[in-house]
């Protein structure tokens, strides 16, 4: 046996780090969820196990019916760890899950009660295909590299969700729990779901995923002095893998704020005041849509790059330059963005890149090896208030596109966020609050 | 007793060393004060307070304290443009991402360090390498 696939687990910085900190409905109508409770339910420091390693039992006692499915952290022994009752018997004894160590005695270990600490044993070993971590607000500090191998399951991820005040509120801005990593990393690799967290620290990439992970809502930054060092680091192994980045904001004021591999999608990312916006680091399959990339010393790095695709995007304010598809990067689609106020708009060595209905405007140089398409316009998409992050546009931005799959025409905006009232209906950015 | 002014924040980076002493009482629990720099003071003259769950990795730990749990590590990036845990003679002994390290076939021997700053960190080049292995 194994922990329960729909198990639910509970972080929250007031509960304990050795606490049993997950549950599932075992036995509905006597199963009680102890897991979202700072205190342990049941603390015992008189543990003993049977000669199979999953017989439990205690001369103090307090184990219940309610207790079934609940997580129980056994602290020390041969094998520490987190288990799962998975039958009561009486107060005395019960079973969980896969064996503790056999003929154990004098154990310490608590029965419920919300975990306290972010740890990589607990990640690696704990949770299973299927789970859910549930990671309250609050401040979160490291004191060891997460590097996860564990991979959940492709039908079943395992997620992890950041709350507020009660779970799914998805919470914006500062409201999410932030874990601070100091020089450690926070690594995820495949079938990982993370939602809601902020990550900060000052390591080589601070934030890093892998093949088919989804990390939405969520915000990286890289706070260290020295140059060159990313925030948020999507790496996908192969091209037969995938990931997806949404709505997610990063910072890394001496380094590259996202960096994202091939077969990446980046959807509503926001990247900006670092000293790359968005690099790509291995050519083939990447998607920039619909993303802010502002006020860095370089925009989007698609330097020797082939087929990426940047659509939809504000890319603004930008030192040197907006997107840069030069060192001989070729078949790179570059439409619908707006590219305004940058070094160089567009900078490019090869005319073997598409690049048409964007408005650029206002660059020091719109366009450097390479011509304006035929569709783009130049026309000053007055940003409602770009000081402050807000690139609505004016409605004088708009355009007409004959969708080849649409039944009538629409009215959209170029660029990420539309105007207020625009046919292309308004883009709310979660991940910047 | 928790000490609630400086539990459960985010210090890194920052020189608290000019703090009221008195502000840093009790225990102080899950915190980061972690520097880029060695032997950091950036903690003030406290004694008696515990550290519970912190990450203090290259502060210079002030005598009279308790640490419990956590990190006070001593940490410093090498020519693989990765960190690594250094000794009291500033030298590598291993990298902080052993793990990472391990998981793509790097050598964790401080004698495998290039003698040279590397353009890109080892770490980077393993996993492009891996993708090119992948296909």
């Amino acid at each position: 046996m194994a922990i329960h696939a729909t198990t639910e687990w509970e972080l929250r910085t007031t509960g304990a780090a050795e606490n049993g900190g997950g549950w599932y409905d075992l036995d509905p109508g006597t199963s009680v969820d102890y897991s979202q409770q700072d205190a342990a339910q049941l603390a015992l420091t008189d543990i003993a196990t049977d000669g199979a390693g999953t017989g439990i039992s205690s001369a103090t006692g307090g184990f219940t019916a309610a207790m079934k499915g609940s997580g129980f952290k056994i602290v020390d022994g041969t094998t520490p760890g987190w288990y799962q009752i998975t039958v009561f018997t009486d107060t005395n004894n019960v079973t969980i899950d896969r064996s503790a160590g056999i003929s154990q005695a004098g154990l310490t270990g608590n029965v419920g009660g919300a975990i306290s600490v972010i740890t990589d044993s607990f990640f690696e070993n704990a949770t299973v295909d299927g789970n859910t971590v549930h990671v309250k607000a609050g401040t979160y500090t490291l004191t060891g590299a997460i590097s996860v191998a564990n991979a959940g399951g492709s039908t079943s991820p395992i997620k992890i969700i950041g709350y507020n005040a009660t779970r799914g509120d998805e919470p914006k801005g500062d409201n999410r729990p932030v874990v601070t990593c100091g020089v450690n990393t926070f690594y995820f690799t495949a079938y990982w779901n993370i939602s809601c967290i902020r990550v900060t620290g000052t390591a080589t990439k601070v934030f890093q995923t892998s093949s088919f992970t989804v990390t939405r809502n969520c915000y990286a930054e890289n706070t260290s002095g020295t140059a060159g060092r990313v925030a948020l680091s999507v790496v996908v192994i192969s091209s037969t893998q995938a990931n997806q980045v949404l709505d997610c904001s990063a910072v890394s004021t001496n380094g590259t704020a996202i960096e994202l591999s091939r077969n990446v999608l980046g959807h509503m990312l926001v990247a900006k005041d670092s000293s790359i916006g968005i690099k790509q680091t291995t050519s083939g399959d990447l998607i920039i849509s619909k993303s802010i990339i502002s006020d860095n010393n370089e925009g989007i790095d698609l330097g020797g790059k082939i087929a990426s695709r940047v659509i939809g995007c504000t890319i603004d304010n930008n030192t040197t330059y907006g997107i840069d598809i030069s060192a001989g990067g070729f078949n790179n689609i570059i439409t619908d963005n707006t590219i305004t106020n940058n070094g160089t708009g567009i900078l490019a060595s090869t005319t073997n890149n598409y690049a048409d209905f964007n408005n650029v405007w206002n660059n020091g140089t719109d366009y450097n090896g390479i011509s304006a398409g035929d569709n783009d316009t130049s026309v000053d998409p007055v940003y409602v208030d770009d000081a402050n992050g807000d690139y609505a546009v004016s409605s004088s931005m708009n355009t007409t596109r004959d969708f080849q799959f649409a039944e009538t025409e629409d009215t959209y905006n170029k660029g990420a966020v539309q105007s207020i009232g625009g046919g292309g209906g308004e883009t709310a950015f979660g991940c910047v609050g | 007793m928790k000490n609630l002014k400086y539990s459960h924040k985010d210090f890194t980076g920052i020189d608290l060393s000019g703090e009221p002493t008195e502000d840093f009482a009790g225990e102080i629990i899950g915190s980061c004060f972690a520097q880029e720099s060695l032997d950091s003071n950036t903690l003030p003259a406290i004694s008696g307070v515990t550290f519970t769950n912190c990450n203090l990795d290259n502060v210079s730990f002030p005598v009279g304290n308790t640490i419990t749990g956590g990190c006070n590590r001593r940490i410093s990036p090498q020519n693989d443009l990765e960190d690594w845990l250094v000794d009291g003679a500033n030298k590598p002994t291993e990298p902080v991402s052993k793990k990472i390290f391990l998981q793509l076939g790097i050598s964790i021997n401080p004698a495998d360090i290039p003698a040279q700053a590397l353009a890109e960190s080892r770490l980077h080049s393993a996993k492009v390498a891996a993708m090119e292995v992948a296909e």
